[in-house]
């Protein structure tokens, strides 16, 4: 329930129109370390079918390739701005407090797309412009789990128009002349400082390209999801 | 073209009425979905639902009770043992929730309206009828047939007759619901054979869901009743499982009232005050009353029964709290709390006397209470008598 909430939430707010400053940083960042740590928390990444009426089918074969060419692209990319990232295995046991982590990053990045990328009004004056949000102590406890310096959350939601809907579009463009949305790639991705427990840097995806089932546009999109990471 | 929007109309009827469905085989035990199906998307999403459940907060996390409902399962669902993982949430209000993997969440709340091991066995075997007959599956897919029956209807409807549609709203995918009724049926019927194959007496369907339906009284839907919304049982679901259960009757077929009791007793007065927490005293009222029709008045139960008076303090609930507080403490084992609520009560009527009494006994009894320094304030404050 929390979850579908979470994506409404993402989905209402890019979806609204998103700015064109998709990247945050918060202030004073800077890359001290000569090789910083950084550990690619398990992805959150939901792939889906969208039927000629609009209902959405998670696909388990997607998703499975999604998670295999955005994990080695992300590397990649991360590669060609001289940082190195580490994966985490997910199992519970592997990491213990990484749920509760994940949790709370959840909420962070809701509340993130919510007061810096998303519609004006909805902006907090006291922390427009720069990030401000922090994962509390969980970060430290989390730091020691992952034995790393930062934690880097990707949140990835995207979308493919069935046959039925590609049909259906035509056929609302000529007969009704109103356009049908098809698939999306919406997404957020955060770096938080595992000794402050500071989110440091944000960035927002929503478009209506991309393709994650293929590591060609994979390495696409994780280059400009990590575009604006302090180099 | 009001044909075209009514004729639209039914046909998604149709098909939520379960004319219409995926026509599935049965999972035999140990099934996984094919990694290309849309089932297998499916049990991706609950797979991660399930890692959530894991680690979740509010997870009960102990081995005892997790063990005992495990083992009702497990013989319930027989063959399916190894394909159904238990979840024990601490959660107030009627909910249990078969995801489409298998993985079964059961909340404190229906824990304890159940009256004994019979009645958690017929909720256990509902919801594997759900997941053997793969009806998250089949709900999906007459939601997505019948959203884009609508959308393809209302688009047309509206090219054709030139405006007055409403192809907009037709594009609009439905909502998740509740099972239809076959399904229910579906459900009952594996889940009565299940449960009376694992020796339990059949009767205890029709105790549970009728208590149920009671509890719900003459409301449509409650927030505290969820398992409702999503296994709607109307009156003609109830006959029909009476006359199931008539025809498998098995005068020997164990009960388990007292080992029920057992297992949930160490649990029992958190659970209440969770519903007590709940703040919805009309609907808390309703399920004190089943639990005392089911188990009788306990001191545990009298007492929060009193709590939920004292909290709402509506015109008499002072004297209503103070009737139950009264009966509590005439019963075996009233809990701690008891002279601390009196003495609340009391207080606020200003009967200082036997406020400072209670309190007196509340902190004797409890002196190293998490509120005593408050309950101390209070005293010292009191006029004397
Ligand atoms: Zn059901």
């Amino acid at each position: 329930m929390r979850c579908r909430l979470a994506c409404l939430v993402l989905w209402a707010v890019i979806g609204a129109g998103c700015a064109q400053d998709t990247a945050r940083l918060a202030e004073g960042l800077r890359r001290t370390d000569a090789a910083p740590r950084i550990a690619l928390m398990p992805m959150d990444i939901l792939l889906s079918r969208v039927s000629a009426g609009g209902f959405s089918q998670p696909v388990a074969d997607w998703m499975a390739s999604a998670d295999y060419n955005l994990t080695q692209a992300l590397r990649q990319a991360a590669v060609e701005r001289g940082l190195v990232l580490r994966s985490v295995d997910p199992a519970p046991a592997a990491a213990p407090g990484l749920r509760q982590a994940q949790l709370l990053q959840d909420a962070v990045q809701d509340a993130i797309l919510l007061h810096h990328f998303g519609d004006a009004r909805d902006r907090l004056p006291s922390k427009f412009g720069s990030l401000r949000w922090s994962l509390g102590p969980t970060a430290r406890q989390l730091r020691d789990a992952v034995s790393a310096d930062y934690a880097l959350f990707v949140r990835l939601r995207d979308s493919y128009s069935s046959a039925g809907r590609r049909v259906l579009a035509v056929v609302s463009m000529v007969l009704v002349g109103m356009p049908l949305s098809g698939g999306q790639q919406v997404g957020i991705a955060t770096l938080v400082d595992l000794r402050t427990g500071q989110v440091v840097w944000a960035r927002a995806l929503d478009r209506s390209t991309g393709d994650l089932r293929d590591p060609g546009p994979a390495l696409e999109t994780a280059r400009l999801l990590l575009k604006d990471l302090p180099q | 073209m009001r044909w075209i929007s009514l004729t639209a109309s039914a046909m998604t009827l149709l098909l939520a009425l379960g004319g219409c469905s995926a026509g599935l085989p049965e999972l035999v035990p140990r099934a996984r979905p094919d990694i290309r199906s849309d089932e297998a998307g499916l049990w991706l999403v609950a797979a991660k639902s399930e890692a959530a459940l894991q680690q979740a907060p509010t997870a009960i996390s102990d081995p005892g009770l997790n063990r005992y409902v495990r083992g009702i399962a497990c013989k319930v669902a027989g063959p399916y043992c190894p394909d159904i993982r238990v979840y024990l949430v601490r959660e107030p209000g009627l909910d249990a929730r078969m995801l489409p993997n298998g993985a079964l969440q059961i909340g404190s709340g229906l824990l304890l309206r159940l009256r004994d091991e019979a009645q958690l066995a017929a909720v256990i075997g509902h919801e594997l009828g759900h997941y053997v007959e793969r009806h998250s599956f089949d709900k999906a897919w007459r939601q997505r047939v019948g959203s884009d029956i609508r959308a393809w209807l209302g688009v047309l409807a509206q090219g054709l007759a030139g405006g007055g549609g409403d192809a907009a709203d037709a594009l609009m995918p439905v909502r998740d619901g509740a099972f239809s009724s076959s399904q229910e049926i579906a459900a009952d019927s594996i889940g009565l054979r299940q449960m009376t194959a694992a020796g339990y007496a059949p009767a205890a369907v029709v105790d549970f869901w009728h208590a149920s339906v009671a509890e719900l009284g003459e409301r449509q839907s409650s927030i505290a009743l969820r398992l409702l919304a999503r296994h709607p049982a109307p009156g003609s679901r109830l006959d029909r499982l009476r006359t199931a259960v008539a025809a498998v009757a098995e005068p020997h077929a164990v009960r388990g009232y007292v080992r029920y009791q057992a297992a949930l007793a160490p649990f029992r007065a958190a659970f209440l005050a969770d519903e007590v927490r709940l703040r919805l005293p009309t609907e808390t009222l309703r399920l004190f009353e089943r639990l005392r029709r089911q188990q009788g008045l306990d001191a545990t139960l009298a007492f929060y029964w009193g709590e939920v008076y004292r909290l709402r303090g509506w015109k008499d609930d002072r004297q209503l709290a103070l009737k139950f507080y009264g009966e509590a403490s005439r019963l075996p084992n009233a809990p701690v709390a008891l002279d601390r609520s009196i003495g609340l009560v009391r207080r606020s009527e200003s009967d200082w006397l036997a406020a400072r009494a209670a309190f007196r006994r509340y902190l004797a009894a409890a002196p190293d209470a998490a509120d005593a320094a408050m309950i101390r304030a209070y005293l010292a404050e009191m006029p004397e008598a």
